[in-house]
């Protein structure tokens, strides 16, 4: 960050901290909505609402491919996932309000890698309830992710020639079904005009949790856990790589879900936060930081594409285009994290402790 | 600092005001705080203090009981370390004081004999209690033994290192739990400030009584301005009042830490200078305030145990195990105004297995305890 862009976002912090008298904290609802707010809280109503939309014809496949195992059903169902857990990358920033009251948060529903074990048990007879505090580590979409994919397709019909593999793929796509459902339709009918007019930016603020959930989705879940433990990086510390530790691993959607997820990124900015961005004139470099931002966005979404397919294999073969891709990453995690945290105003309250 | 000045009310009332006309403004103002009457006016005014600063303190019972609890749980901790068994024998040899299983203790300077003290937590705790307690003893033995790590299903030592049962109850904070009720509670509400004040035992005696009693709040004199040394409710009537917000900044809760101090300093007062009713009338509001505190503990673990959704089963189990701790707790206290219907709805809520238990079901106890309180406006703060 420039000097005059820590001046600015010095100023505007202070400013909005002068005018921090209780008055905007998201529980009250104090008058006129806020415009960019509204259409963040539009945006984000929308990607629940895909997400649910996409998880519906999920279960359905699940439950038909249940009841008859065979390779047209599975691939309808594998497809079915695929769209599902892209869906999910739209969603992962919003871990506020409706989605940690309804538990619809990364540690229910996308914790990789998977507990194969405990997943092997559970199919194998073992009590377990699906959302249970024993089974955190054996559900959401990378549990699916095992067993609608793991070892290939004949592989996979063989697993489900058990009933306890066929019930818990059910009992997965079930839960993620009546979850994401209740989300979308809580966003929908209250919980959007809520966020509209929380204005503000104390913590409790629609901004504050907003800023805080995307900054850490993209700083532990994107950086960390999607790229950087996965090359063996974790902050200063430099780890054995594991390539087995990248997100849609046996289905070897890595680079198709982190396209997925960095793309959501950049349209949740375009939604609103860049409208704050501009409107504190913020300056990184001698520009402007949306500005910086903007074309950070660009570069991101421009390599993503270019990246081994799957991830796993690239990071076996040392690909250098993975670590200059985290290069690039992590210039983003200063802007988001530093930059525009501080020209929002936006106390980040998250602590992660991998050291940027 | 809150003066009591019964028999100059009494006295005011009995006079025309216009005698007293240059003090009558200042007494007026305290009459509303700190009267009451009756016509036994011998009795001297006397002052409440703001700390437990008294003549002639006597807590030596209440320092060997909760040096007796420490004991045990430092002993049942060791079967937190994977391959230590524990013996439930001595354990329960512990709870009934038998046999020389303890160690002189010192508890603030004061050395102790356990052994020798003639005092047993056994006899001390409810007696519908007692079977319960030597059974989660035995469960620790149980479970020491099976040198494996703790499962669904498997009773062992949790990645936390806790000794868990195969239901992933997590024995040490059960057992503290419970006991902070069925003998803490117990010792407060039915001995010290039922049975003794109630009794033909001397004033002297009573007072002794009313000390073991605050004591056994385990709180320092100057609480809660020091809050240094807390224990057991000590810690927990802090914990009840701000919540799982930390530090301690606000009462948000339930004000237990208030309204404890405040009934003890007046009540050992007025038992110091003669004023049984005034003593009584204070047992009155600490006796009945143990369910809800109980009950408020139970929901403040529930919610420590959605804090710690991130940090897997075991730490969630533990603080699940605290809950259903205080709530067991409520079952034996017989002071309680919660009907057995709405009791028993809770229980059925924690199920049978915690590895079993959802989020969502966590909120559902949660909630469940908040509407039977009536506490949805401080749910999220206890």
């Amino acid at each position: 960050m420039g000097l005059a862009g820590a001046v600015a976002g010095f100023v505007l912090f202070l400013a909005a901290c002068s005018k921090s008298g209780g008055t905007t904290n998201n529980g009250g609802d104090n008058g006129s909505p806020d415009t960019s707010l509204v259409k963040l809280g539009n945006a984000i109503t929308a990607s629940y609402q895909g997400l649910a939309a996409n998880i519906a014809p999920l279960d359905a496949a699940a439950v038909a491919f249940a009841a008859a195992p065979s390779p047209s059903t599975l691939t309808a169902v594998q497809d079915a996932f695929k769209l599902a857990y892209k869906s999910w990358e739209t969603v992962s920033q919003f871990e506020f309000g409706p989605a940690t009251d309804k538990y619809l948060t990364t540690h229910f529903t996308n914790a990789f890698p998977t507990d194969t074990n405990l997943i092997k048990a559970n199919m194998g007879g073992t009590s377990y309830v699906i959302d249970g505090l024993g089974n955190f580590a054996a559900q959401g979409f990378p549990a699916l992710d095992y067993l609608l994919f793991a070892y290939g397709n004949d592989a996979t019909l063989a697993r489900f020639t058990t009933d306890g593999a066929r019930q818990y793929l059910k009992a997965l796509t079930a839960s993620l079904k009546t979850k994401s459902a209740d989300v979308a339709s809580t966003w929908s009918s209250t919980y959007k005009d809520k966020f509209g007019k929380g204005k503000g930016t104390d913590a409790g603020s629609s901004l504050s949790l907003l800023a805080n959930s995307f900054v850490f989705d993209w700083d532990v879940n994107l950086q960390n856990y999607e790229v950087g433990i996965p090359i063996g990086i974790y902050g200063p510390t430099t780890l054995p790589k594991a390539p087995a530790k990248v997100e849609g691993y046996y289905s070897g959607l890595s680079v198709e879900l982190l396209a997925a997820h960095a793309f959501a990124f950049v349209a949740i900015y375009n939604s609103g936060i860049n409208d704050k961005v501009k409107a504190s004139s913020a300056q990184s470099n001698g520009q402007p930081l949306n500005t910086a931002i903007t074309a950070q966005w660009t570069t991101l979404t421009t390599k993503v594409t270019t990246l081994p397919n799957p991830l796993s294999t690239g990071i076996q073969n040392n690909d250098p285009a993975i670590n200059a891709f985290f290069t690039e990453i992590r210039k983003m995690t200063v802007l988001l994290k530093v930059d525009m945290s501080s020209a929002l105003g936006i106390k980040i309250s998250f602590q992660d402790d991998d050291g940027d | 600092m809150e003066v009591i000045l019964r028999p100059l009310t009494y006295i005011i009332m009995k006079q025309t005001l216009s005698k007293f006309t240059g003090w009558t403004l200042a007494i007026a103002a305290l009459i509303s705080t700190g009267c009451k009457k009756d016509d036994n006016n011998s009795t001297p005014n006397y002052t409440v203090p703001t700390t437990y600063t008294f003549d002639n303190i006597d807590s030596l019972k209440t320092k060997t009981a909760l040096s007796m609890i420490g004991k045990m749980e430092a002993l049942i901790n060791a079967g937190n370390t994977a391959g230590v068994a524990v013996d439930g024998a001595r354990l329960k040899a512990m709870f009934s004081n038998t046999g020389n299983n303890f160690t002189d203790t010192t508890f603030n300077g004061v050395t102790l004999n356990l052994n020798a003290s003639g005092l047993q937590l056994k006899s001390g705790t409810t007696a519908a209690a007692q079977v319960g307690i030597e059974a989660i003893l035995d469960s620790i033995d149980v479970a020491s033994h099976t040198g494996k790590a703790a499962e669904n299903g498997q009773a062992g030592v949790s990645t936390r290192k806790t000794l868990l049962g195969a239901k992933g109850i997590y024995w040490r904070q059960y057992f503290t739990k419970t006991m902070m009720g069925v003998y803490i509670g117990h010792q407060i509400q039915d001995v010290y400030l039922s049975d003794s004040l109630n009794s033909g035992i001397s004033t002297a005696a009573k007072v002794h009584a009313w000390d073991q009693a605050f004591y056994l709040w385990n709180v320092p004199a100057n609480f809660p301005t020091n809050r240094a040394g807390v224990k057991y409710w000590g810690s927990y009537t802090s914990q009840i009042d701000s919540g799982i917000a930390k530090p301690v900044a606000n009462l948000t809760g339930i004000n237990a830490n208030p309204t404890l101090m405040g009934a003890f300093l007046k009540g050992r007062a007025a038992l110091a200078n003669n004023d049984l009713a005034t003593a009584r009338a204070q047992a009155a509001i600490i006796i009945p305030f143990f369910e809800t505190m109980e009950a408020a503990a139970a929901l403040h673990e529930l919610n420590e145990a959605k804090g710690n959704l991130p940090n897997g089963p075991a730490a969630v189990a533990g603080n699940l195990s605290e809950s259903l701790g205080f709530w067991t707790a409520l079952k034996f206290n017989t002071h309680k105004k919660i009907s057995d219907t709405d009791y028993n709805a809770v229980i059925a809520l924690y199920g049978t297995n915690f590895y079993t238990i959802s989020p969502q079901g966590i909120d559902a106890i949660l909630n469940k305890i908040s509407s039977i309180y009536g506490w949805d406006a401080v749910k999220s703060n206890l």
